[in-house]
């Protein structure tokens, strides 16, 4: 039988060897004096310490048999992903920290509760080597949407004062007025999970297919998890983001059809009125 | 004969959130038929903002606005704008055309009517333009185009009363006396009809425009009514 990669455990050793191969993008960074190796040095140890404190919190988690625990760091999880969709954003307003996180809690939460108990179905239905690493990839997809789709929301909303006023002042009603800038900002948060979708299978193996595959998983059975997953993330994705747009424009507007654009500020000076 | 005030705003307050500079200061105003009230004042005043007040466009602080002696709030809003209508000093043609762009306003849930496309072209015409202005893209207008367009759009939703904020700031001479002598005809022709009680409130800088279109000049400082 071929041997698959969860037979064939690798040293700390052969990790270094990897480690060497980014070493050449540290001397063409000097020889070019690209200014990035110190950078390349600091993701590259940043991300190793990063993820053995999550292996060793993982083999901690993996070996409880509670609920409490795993719904504890999920949670965390959460929490660091909301606050993180938020991270890039140009154009904010007072709560939208607690909405990032909102929305990114409910649409991740209720699409991987659905994975787990209508698809997987593990015994028990918490078994964190199952529901840790899905509502990662879920998390890690939903943020990166919801931050898209905020960012374009709000910028557009500034570029577009005029136009938004214009409707307003002629008889518009507030969702009348911001309905066009809701449909950009939705469709360019799903523009990446599309994209993925597209070239899927074509240009590169995805990231749950690619596990399988190396863990000695039949070929059929990972595409059919990638597909699951892809769908899943996409749910989440459309879910965190109309529930992110919708509070979004639920606080920047008020019951009177008016925009209030005293709220939306330039990080900087939301950052500055908040100290 | 008397009308009713067609608008009364009282004790209108408003700070900027950033600066924390008080625009409106504790204003006090009523808007009777027939008339075309000037707002004048310097720079940073409140002019703008106080007719930004009065089309509900801004959240205010305090005070209270009446339309023909109803309180304006929520769902009432948006109808209320479609009688009490607004021209930015930077109006913009949101579609690709102006025939467009009155189609698009005739779409709103508010909308109670259906455009008059024959109204809106003897408008034009009345401002110094001609009706083929209807269908030239919305790029190629010029400042003082996009404000006449911005005026002939409002006045094709007949509304009662028409906020203009410095109308003719972008126009030339002739351009300025078809504005201000169409305003004028607009404000006289229905002030008389049961369904037509009309008033204008014009702000401008130019003394000498609101004593020729105005029936009353409001002098505002620094938030303030100093004049009536």
């Amino acid at each position: 039988m071929l041997a698959s990669a969860s037979d064939i455990a690798i040293s700390w050793l052969d990790v270094s060897i990897a480690a060497c191969l980014l070493a050449i993008n540290a001397l063409v960074s000097v020889r070019l004096q690209l200014g990035m190796a110190s950078k390349i040095a600091w993701s590259s140890v940043r991300m190793t310490i990063q993820l053995v404190i999550l292996g060793l919190v993982l083999k901690q988690i993996f070996a409880l048999a509670t609920a409490a625990p795993v719904l504890g760091l999920a949670g965390v999880m959460t929490v660091i992903a909301g606050v993180s969709a938020v991270g890039r954003i140009d154009h904010r307003y007072p709560g939208i920290y607690l909405n990032a996180i909102s929305s990114v809690w409910l649409s991740s939460w209720l699409v991987t509760l659905v994975t787990v108990l209508a698809i997987i179905r593990p015994d028990p239905w918490y078994s964190p080597p199952i529901l840790i690493p899905l509502l990662g990839m879920v998390l890690g997809n939903s943020l990166t949407g919801i931050s898209l789709g905020l960012d374009r929301f709000l910028s557009e909303m500034h570029n577009r004062r005029g136009e938004l006023e214009t409707s307003l002042a002629l008889g518009a009603t507030r969702w009348e007025s911001c309905r066009g800038v809701f449909s950009v900002a939705t469709r360019t948060a799903m523009v990446p999970i599309l994209n993925t979708m597209a070239v899927a299978g074509i240009v590169s193996i995805p990231g749950m297919m690619t596990g399988q595959l190396l863990a000695g998983a039949p070929p059929i059975q990972a595409v059919k998890y990638q597909v699951m997953i892809m769908f899943v993330i996409a749910a989440a994705i459309a879910i965190g983001i109309v529930v992110a747009l919708w509070l979004t424009y639920r606080n920047v507007t008020t019951a009177d059809h008016q925009i209030n654009w005293q709220v939306i500020r330039g990080k900087k000076k939301l950052k500055a009125s908040i100290r | 004969m008397n009308f009713p005030p067609i608008i009364e705003v009282q004790d209108l307050r408003r700070r900027d959130a950033e600066s924390e500079r008080t625009i409106l200061d504790g204003i006090t105003l009523q808007i009777d038929a027939g008339e075309c009230v000037g707002l004048m004042g310097p720079n940073g005043s409140g002019k703008s903002t106080l007719l930004r007040a009065i089309a509900r466009l801004d959240p205010l602080e305090h005070g209270e606005l009446f339309f023909q002696g109803n309180a304006v709030h929520g769902d009432q809003v948006p109808p209320y704008r479609r009688r009490v209508v607004y021209v930015s000093q930077q109006s913009v043609v949101v579609q690709p055309t102006l025939r467009e762009d009155l189609q698009y306003v005739f779409q709103f849930q508010s909308s109670n009517q259906s455009l008059d496309l024959q109204d809106a072209e003897t408008q034009l015409v009345q401002f110094g333009k001609t009706a083929s202005m209807l269908d030239q893209p919305a790029e190629q207008l010029s400042g003082g185009e996009r404000q006449i367009a911005a005026l002939v759009r409002a006045m094709a939703l007949s509304p009662l009363v028409l906020l203009l904020d410095e109308p003719t700031a972008s126009l030339d001479a002739v351009a300025t006396e078809g504005i201000e002598s169409g305003i004028k005809q607009w404000l006289a022709a229905d002030t008389e009809a049961a369904d037509g009680l009309r008033a204008v409130v014009w702000v401008s800088h130019d003394q000498q425009q609101l004593q020729r279109v105005s029936t009353r000049v409001v002098q505002l400082n620094a938030g303030r009514i100093i004049e009536s």
